[in-house]
């Protein structure tokens, strides 16, 4: 953690030299990520495989269970959970098979979630990885009262929180300095989180992984920014019709990445199994802590280049009034681009960070997405504190509502709370109301 | 009712406001005691850039909220009604920044103004279609008149879209005479209308006027307003500093004032002011 | 290869239900997006409470088909006005997002476990027609010419959905004549105006969204008839953006355009689908690179790319007679 502090000094010095800013998020970026990790992990399988990892209503990994694969009634092969709770069965050849977990096996205390199957039937495609998730729950929760499920929800909540704010800041920005909403934004985030998982799974380290990543798709979004959506606006194409073609992108983005990367969530390799800190109620992996440490680090040093730097200075006048900031002698295309790229390299970094506490999707980035929105229009669309003071409300009410609620309503809540937003107060929570007639 | 203008006969006003106030945030855009329009006349609305005269048309027809204040529309309460009854008890305003429906043709654009029209519900539209195009045709015929007397008949059946600025104050305003208004609020109908056109502007102005509508605008040329208004109302800061006739509210010292303190005046007499506020 | 078996496919996906489902989707959207300029981007969410008020009602309730019919419809409606009474008055693309995010939300509830037993969640349901299907007047042989065919059952339902959208379209063509139609492409031009010249803009945006969106839940019926079956993960965002891309091809705006567009839509993605499939079966592309199983997003990756093309040069579709241009000429205009 002692890299953790050191970096904004470093940055600060940066600051003056400008355009350079983004770089020095990077660099920072990268000490903190080293702090991280420690050892990776042999690569993938490759041929046909059934797969899955089993873990614990906390999250934490189920050894010693038996999952067997069979096929019309007769076993094929069977295996046990390793001390990280994954299994992994090859399949023999391409088909149908079923998938059944013997209940006996599990752990005191633990059983399969309530309505889960033991047994599952899956359709293996040739070349074809097959996950299969058996949702397992404590028998009875263990004394623990609400107070420390509320703490341990709130943590959870800043950190779902503060990814969900690093991915929408580039949005709102965007939003902001043209007026574009980007609905390819959340691609951006997979795009991110998918390169960075091909170079892991190549064998580079994750953190290596993610330094490559970033500029890729800062590259990408810039891209799109100088083959799409300038040409556009230099057209006066409409807002409509831009936002509309943003959803094509996604669209492409989406299935490009479900072709390459497949249908499968993945995890990055990581390092082993780790011991998990408590304090009192609250327990966090070292990684999730590490992970909430950068991600809150990157928010406030884009905050403190917003606020301090000269492009700070300008992406905020371009966002005020674009033909103004034209006039007073600020390249607004230069700026736009610039923001286009540190919107991406954002995005592919929140990507990573999501993938590492959670999995590698296809349509991570999607369902994000409704989230960032939810965050941005809270804290106002346009605004790089608002997107981040909204998206760690928008976090921790998605968590929160786990202690109450089935958590895979947690998005639900989280929408409502944007159409609330929206009919009460559009501007957002920090936002000005717009002139009328 | 106070603001009868000495000089004048009184008529019973068609609007009158009592203590009407906007405020955003800090700023108190609009803060007006007493304001009145009489019928039958035409007034004109005066006042320095960022006087608040759009944010007052805009309150007062709906399109903004108050914070404080009441006003009445020959004599029925109206405030706060929505911006469409307003329009349909006779009150209809223009833009200061016209707005034409540019996909609609000028012929579309002046009949969808038309009051009371049988073919506008759902229900009408799908079953009453016999009726409605009965209504249909005897509307048109008076859209055509409406175009012709502003000049625009040869392009009815255009898109809007491809009229010049000028030419869309002028479809601005036979859409809003179409919709056979008791009282008609232009914001700047004037501004960026070719010289020699504002005469024939001001000309059907002062025809409306003859057929009973009664007009209040807001114009920012001082030969215009003395030329056309039998009253003018003079508002700076938000507050209404001087009401009259054109030559009393010019002589008032404190109307002089307020277009010297704005940064437009480098003259002393705001009747010296003609075409300086032009622009929008 | 075999193109004729290629023609065949895509002939039989342009005329079958699928296209009809859009069509119908679309026909809706374009009375909430093309004539009033609703950014309704939750045409899913229609689609998906018309599918399940049928269903439900059949399976759960014993109600006889058109009683599920009628309770589809009623949700459709009922979605309309709590979508649209608090969201009518948001701005374009804040509506856009509402709605969206509105659509997701049943999505995510009728998955849920919590709804199950209502729903029957993740997995859905399957096999409710047989009301519908014994209506079947063609019986269980098969109908076509040469290579192309379709099955009685297939034909029934595809012949029930291209009724229905020749009836939205004859509705759609006889309101947008009116009064009623001149009203609402104002509102899509300019809102304010409208307002300012005594009509209830807001009252008209909510009959445009619960007419195009009763048109979508009866979308969503046709398709839970013609696939025998309902699950909550058919109504993804992805459904309401085809819904956007069969308009945009057909052309925005025309009465006609989300015919076309669905045909042209079915008859490319069908095309494109079989062309694909075959080149890979008989090795023209290895299948190192491409398998058969990415065929279905390499199509749609098709139609993002077509999105985007449309959006860069011809915004309005093919059918359109409006170019990108008036528009953005005028805004310039008014901003000058
Ligand atoms: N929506 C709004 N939010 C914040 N301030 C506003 C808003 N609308 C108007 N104002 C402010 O209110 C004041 C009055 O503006 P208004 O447009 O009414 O002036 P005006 O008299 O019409 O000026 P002009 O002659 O230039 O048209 C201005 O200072 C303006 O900046
Ligand atoms: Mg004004």
């Amino acid at each position: 953690m002692a890299a953790l502090t050191g970096a904004p000094t470093r940055v600060r010095a940066r600051r003056r030299r400008g355009p350079a800013w983004a770089i020095a998020v990077l660099c920072a970026v990268a000490a903190a990520l080293a702090c991280l990790l420690v050892d990776a992990s042999p690569a993938l399988a490759a041929g046909e495989v059934v797969q899955g990892r089993l873990v614990d209503a906390e999250d934490q990994p189920v050894p010693d269970v038996e999952v067997t694969l069979s096929q019309d009634g007769d076993e094929v092969a069977s295996v046990t959970s390793g001390a990280d709770g994954r299994w992994e069965i090859p399949v023999p050849a391409p088909g149908t098979y079923e998938v059944s977990l013997d209940e006996e096996s599990l752990p005191d205390g633990i059983s399969l979630r309530e309505g889960a199957e033991a047994s599952r039937e899956v359709t293996v495609d040739p070349g074809g990885l097959r996950n299969v998730l058996f949702p397992l729950g404590q028998v009875e929760t263990s004394g623990s009262g609400l107070g420390a499920a509320l703490a341990q929800a709130t943590l959870d909540g800043l950190l779902l929180g503060a990814l969900i704010g690093i991915t929408a800041i580039g949005l709102s920005l965007i939003f902001g300095t043209t007026g574009l909403i980007n609905f390819a934004h959340g691609e951006l985030v997979t795009v991110g989180a998918v390169v960075a998982f091909g170079l892991n799974a190549a064998g580079l380290h994750i953190v290596l992984a993610a330094l490559v990543a970033i500029p890729v798709v800062a590259a990408l979004a810039g891209g799109s920014e100088l083959v799409l959506w300038r040409p556009m606006r230099r057209r006066r194409a409409s807002q409509v019709s831009m936002f509309i073609a943003t959803i094509g992108l996604a669209l492409l983005l989406r299935q490009v990445v479900l072709v390459v990367y497949g249908g499968n969530p993945r995890s990055y390799e990581q390092y082993g199994l780790q011991q998990v800190w408590e304090w009192g109620p609250l327990s966090i992996t070292p990684r999730d802590a590490s992970i909430l440490g950068i991600a809150l680090l990157v928010l406030v040093l884009v905050g403190l280049t917003l606020t301090r730097s000269r492009l700070g200075t300008a992406v905020r006048s371009v966002s005020d009034n674009r033909a103004l900031a034209g006039c007073s002698g600020i390249n607004v295309d230069r700026v736009v681009f610039q923001v286009w790229l540190a919107g991406g390299g954002l995005a592919a970094l929140g990507g990573v960070l999501y993938g590492l506490s959670q999995a590698v999707t296809w349509n991570m980035g999607f369902n994000l997405l409704l989230l960032m929105f939810a965050g941005v229009i809270l804290g106002g669309l346009g605004t790089a504190f608002g997107a981040v003071v909204g998206s760690l409300v928008v976090g921790l009410l998605a968590q929160l509502s786990t202690v109450f609620f089935d958590s895979e309503l947690q998005t639900v809540w989280a929408l409502l709370l944007l159409i609330l937003v929206l009919l009460v107060r559009p501007q957002g929570l920090l936002g000005l109301r717009e002139r009328v007639g | 009712m106070t603001s009868s203008p000495s000089g004048h006969e009184t008529t019973r006003p068609i609007l009158s406001a009592q203590g009407v106030q906007r405020r955003f945030g800090g700023l108190t855009a609009v803060d007006v005691d007493e304001f009145a329009v009489r019928g039958g006349t035409i007034t004109a609305l005066i006042g320095p850039n960022g006087a608040g005269k759009s944010t007052f048309f805009n309150v007062l027809t709906g399109f903004d909220r108050a914070d404080a204040g009441a006003w009445q529309l020959e004599g029925r309460e109206v405030t706060g009604l929505p911006a469409y009854r307003l329009a349909r008890q006779g009150m209809v305003r223009t833009f200061q920044l016209t707005r034409s429906l540019a996909d609609l043709t000028l012929e579309e654009n002046v009949l969808l103004a038309a009051p009371g029209q049988r073919g506008e519900g759902i229900g009408g539209a799908l079953f009453g279609r016999r009726s409605w195009r009965r209504q249909e045709a005897d509307n048109t015929e008076r859209a055509r008149e409406l175009l012709a007397r502003f000049g625009l008949e040869q392009m009815a059946g255009q898109p809007a879209g491809v009229l010049s600025g000028g030419q869309r104050k002028l479809l601005e305003m036979a859409r809003a005479l179409m919709s056979e208004p008791r009282l008609l609020l232009l914001d700047e109908p004037m501004a960026g209308v070719n010289p020699r056109l504002v005469e024939t502007l001001l000309d059907h102005i002062r025809q409306v006027r003859a057929e009973g509508t009664t007009i209040l605008f807001v114009e920012h040329d001082m030969d215009v307003v003395a030329d056309i208004s039998d009253d003018v109302v003079c508002m700076a800061f938000g507050r209404v500093l001087a009401t009259g006739t054109p030559a009393e509210v010019m002589r008032d010292p404190e109307v002089i004032d307020a277009y010297l303190g704005s940064d437009e005046a480098d003259d002393d007499d705001p009747a010296h002011l003609a075409g300086k506020g032009r622009q929008p | 290869m075999d193109l004729i078996a290629v023609l065949a496919d895509a002939v039989r996906a342009a005329v079958g239900p699928q296209a009809a489902v859009f069509a119908l989707a679309a026909v809706g959207l374009n009375l909430q997006f093309g004539y009033a300029g609703l950014m309704n981007f939750g045409q899913a969410g229609f689609m998906l409470v018309g599918g399940y008020g049928m269903t439900v009602s059949v399976t759960r309730y014993g109600a006889p088909l058109w009683l599920g019919v009628l309770v589809g419809l009623l949700m459709g409606f009922l979605l309309a006005l709590l979508l649209g009474v608090p969201t009518l008055r948001l701005r374009g693309d804040y509506l856009a997002i509402a709605t969206i995010a509105a659509a997701e939300i049943l999505r995510l509830l009728f998955r849920s476990e919590a709804a199950a037993p209502l729903t029957y969640g993740v997995f859905g349901v399957q096999q409710f027609a047989s009301d519908f299907y014994d209506l079947n007047p063609f019986g269980g042989g098969s109908y076509g010419i040469g290579r192309f065919s379709l099955s009685g059952g297939q034909l029934w339902i595809a012949l029930v959905g291209w009724l229905l959208v020749a009836a939205a379209v004859a509705l759609t063509a006889l309101l947008v004549s009116s009064p009623w139609g001149r009203v609402i492409r104002a509102i899509r031009n300019d809102e304010e105006v409208v307002r300012a010249l005594g009509k209830n803009t807001y009252a008209y945006k909510l009959q445009a969204l619960a007419l195009g969106g009763l048109m979508a839940s009866v979308a969503g019926m046709v398709l839970a008839l013609a696939s025998q079956a309902i699950t909550p993960d058919t109504y993804t965002a992805d459904l309401s953006f085809y819904a956007f891309a069969v308009l945009l091809l057909g052309g925005v705006g025309r009465v006609l355009g989300p015919v076309v567009g669905a045909v042209l839509f079915w008859l490319l993605l069908a095309a494109s689908d079989s062309l694909l499939r075959q080149a890979i079966t008989s090795g023209v592309i290895s299948d190192e690179v491409l398998s058969t199983s990415d065929v279905g997003p390499i199509r749609l990756a098709l139609v993002g790319i077509a999105l985007i093309l449309f959006m860069y040069f011809r915004a309005g579709g093919l059918l359109s007679r409006r170019t990108p241009k008036t528009a953005a000429t005028a805004k310039a205009e008014v901003a000058a």
